[in-house]
């Protein structure tokens, strides 16, 4: 992993994106198209608040109640025939697979897209130990051309142009430049083919574990996931424990909130229910793994502030609503997870240490909790993070300074007049406060030459 | 038929032509000429055709088709086909979706790998929503694949485009 991709270097890469024109009008662009797409789509179901709700409470019944959940999956998916085991950090998942993988002599493996297995650097793993590990979405494969990282959850290749990709596709896979989508799609597929008939190993996320039923769920639309947990003789599926749901019924509320969130689609182009391996079926691969993994998920089952990250269902959409996250974009913060749940989910499960500017880059508008499909009072949580953050000594002491002073002046209004005197005396003899950092990108306020309590007294009051 | 089902039907239409779908309301006598014409539009050579009951299969057998398949034994094969026709489970009118349930006949591959997928319905396999299949779905079902239109993605600027991975167009013929 690039020594750079850490939330510590925050603002620095944050600066440097602010700086790249044309990479912030490809995200803007995008980020604009998705979301006016989605008022489309969100307005014409009358019920949508109550179907948030309904999605929010399922989400916390089954978080609430998360071994019980995983408990009957295990039991169901077992009877099945999908072999069910556990990893608690990313290490051992990524041994986990190797030795599948090293059992059969595996040579190629096919990825449909996972988060999960971008968290635990799956693909780097597998390759560094000679596996041949092809990504299969259009975007990522984009994006593990370019030897970069997916700067969206849902959109892994936003930040990239038309020309950028057909340049890239020139050069890395020796076709003739063009920058046409439905061509650079076309070469795609030609690539990726023979990719799919020849791999050992399919490897895919999941959207959600259907406790009652034992079903894997993956949710998409170019017919990869579907293709990756068909063809190889394994499927290795990667999923983090929080997953689970209740009931197959509660699968039709989440159809309905979750395309339309990611994608501002009424119903994504497939979804694939895998209850079982191969048994008396034509197709499908003779064993499947379910690895169910940790990696901190339990730390923040343990919190009750934090437990309410985890009814997330990795939209994507409280990215594209953040002004933050549309001003840095998703490689700024260092993290797998970008915006506004990346931020709380990285303090979570690297530690605020290693995670400090994060909650720091919101402007707590709420925009998120505003789109979130499943309620998640995201902005407060960031809050509280601060908080943390701030007693645990995380931040500067210039800030902490400031803050007393600001505290002090606030609490009493005779000095709260008098400070702000002083400043619009420094103001008439010339002297400005030097706050380069702010004013770097913005403009400086100007204090005014009244205060309104001074208005209000002589001009208004009667 | 009756009112309801017809509403069903005219929703279903509008939601799988609004994905992309291709939709064709047909009597049984029907189907051959429509087949065969959808296949010349769609230049398909090679095609495969599923396990359907027998008096489909013998309408099915009369194909102006260079080469059908009825028995893939690999997938490779079904990769060099043009076209697949499959029959399906159910049809989700709010949605548009066609449901497969993936059982003993049923080759997921065949429809995922041909450029054209062509489904052959019963107009008594339309419910109104994914809610009402479950409800009458056994719930020891194997595994199930539902289908929204053809393949697609926005991954380069957002724009469209069909038959990334999966079929470029997918046709319904209801009967
Ligand atoms: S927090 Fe909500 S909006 Fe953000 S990705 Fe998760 S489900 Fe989507």
């Amino acid at each position: 992993m690039k020594e750079t991709y850490t939330p510590l270097r925050f603002k620095e890469n944050a600066l440097r994106f602010i700086q790249d024109e044309k990479r912030r009008a490809n995200l803007n662009r995008a980020i604009h198209h998705t979301l006016s797409k989605r008022i489309e789509v969100v307005s014409e179901l009358p019920d949508w608040e109550i179907l948030r709700q309904r999605a929010h409470d399922i989400r916390k019944e089954a978080i609430e109640n998360i071994w019980h959940y995983i408990e009957i999956f295990e039991k169901k998916a077992t009877e099945n025939g999908i072999k069910v085991i556990y990893a608690s950090d990313a290490i051992e998942a990524r041994n986990q697979v190797l030795e599948i993988a090293k059992r059969i002599n595996a040579k190629l493996c096919v990825k449909s897209k996972s988060m999960v297995s971008e968290e635990i650097g799956l693909r780097e793993f597998l390759e560094e130990n000679g596996i041949e590990t092809v990504e299969t979405d259009l975007g990522e494969f984009i994006v593990q051309l370019a030897g970069e990282k997916p700067s969206h959850i849902t959109a892994p290749a936003m930040h990239k142009s038309r020309d950028e990709i057909g340049k890239l596709f020139a050069e890395k896979l020796g076709v003739e430049f063009t920058s046409i989508p439905e061509e650079l799609t076309r070469i795609a597929r030609g690539f990726l083919r023979d990719k799919f008939l020849n791999a050992d190993i399919g490897i895919s996320g999941a959207n959600f574990l259907v406790a009652e039923t034992g079903s894997i769920v993956i949710v998409e639309n170019e017919g990869n996931a579907g293709l990756s947990t068909t063809l190889p003789k394994i499927h290795i599926a990667i999923a983090g424990i929080e997953k689970v749901i209740p009931r197959l019924s509660d699968l039709t509320v989440f159809f309905k909130v979750l395309g339309r969130s990611a994608t501002a689609q009424r119903f994504t182009s497939y979804v694939s229910l895998i209850n079982s391996p191969r048994g008396q079926k034509p197709d499908s691969p003779e064993e499947i793994y379910l690895i169910l993994l940790d990696n901190g998920r339990t730390h923040l089952l343990k919190s009750e502030k934090l437990k309410e990250a985890l009814y997330c269902i990795k939209c994507g959409a409280c990215m594209l609503a953040c002004p933050v996250y549309q001003t840095v974009g998703g490689h700024s913060y260092g993290w797998v997870y970008p915006g506004p749940i990346g931020s709380i989910l990285a303090s979570a499960q690297l530690g605020l240490e290693k995670a400090t500017p994060l909650p720091f880059a919101s402007s707590l508008c709420g925009k998120c909790h505003e789109i979130c499909p499943v309620k998640i009072e995201i902005h407060h949580i960031l809050v509280w993070l601060r908080h943390q953050a701030v007693e645990h000594k995380r931040t500067s002491r210039t800030e902490k300074l400031i803050f007393k002073l600001w505290l002090f002046a606030m609490k009493d209004a005779k000095i709260y007049k008098a400070g702000a005197k002083l400043l619009r005396f420094l103001k008439k003899i010339g002297i400005k406060p030097s706050l380069k950092a702010w004013s770097r990108t913005r403009e400086f306020p100007q204090i005014a030459e009244k205060s309104f309590r001074e208005i209000w007294e002589k001009e208004l009051k009667n | 038929m009756g009112e309801r089902t017809e509403k069903l039907i005219e929703r279903f239409k509008l939601e799988f032509e609004r994905v992309g779908g291709v939709f064709i309301m047909a009597k049984k006598d029907q189907i051959l000429p429509i087949l065969n014409q959808t296949l010349k539009v769609e230049n398909a050579e090679k095609i495969f055709v599923e396990k359907f009951d027998e008096e489909l299969s013998d309408i099915l057998k009369q194909l102006d088709a260079k080469q059908i398949i009825t028995q893939a034994h690999s997938e490779k094969q079904l990769a060099e086909v043009d076209a697949s026709i499959t029959g399906c489970d159910y049809l989700i009118a709010e949605t548009g979706t066609i449901v497969f349930i993936h059982n003993e006949k049923r080759f997921k591959s065949s429809i995922l790998l041909p450029r054209v997928h062509i489904v052959i319905a019963k107009s008594e396999q339309i419910y109104e929503s994914l809610e009402h299949v479950f409800e009458k779905m056994d719930k020891k079902f194997d595994s199930i694949f539902l289908v929204t239109g053809p393949s697609r993605t926005a991954d380069i600027e957002k724009v469209i485009v069909k038959g990334v991975h999966g079929p470029q167009m997918v046709y319904l013929i209801l009967i």
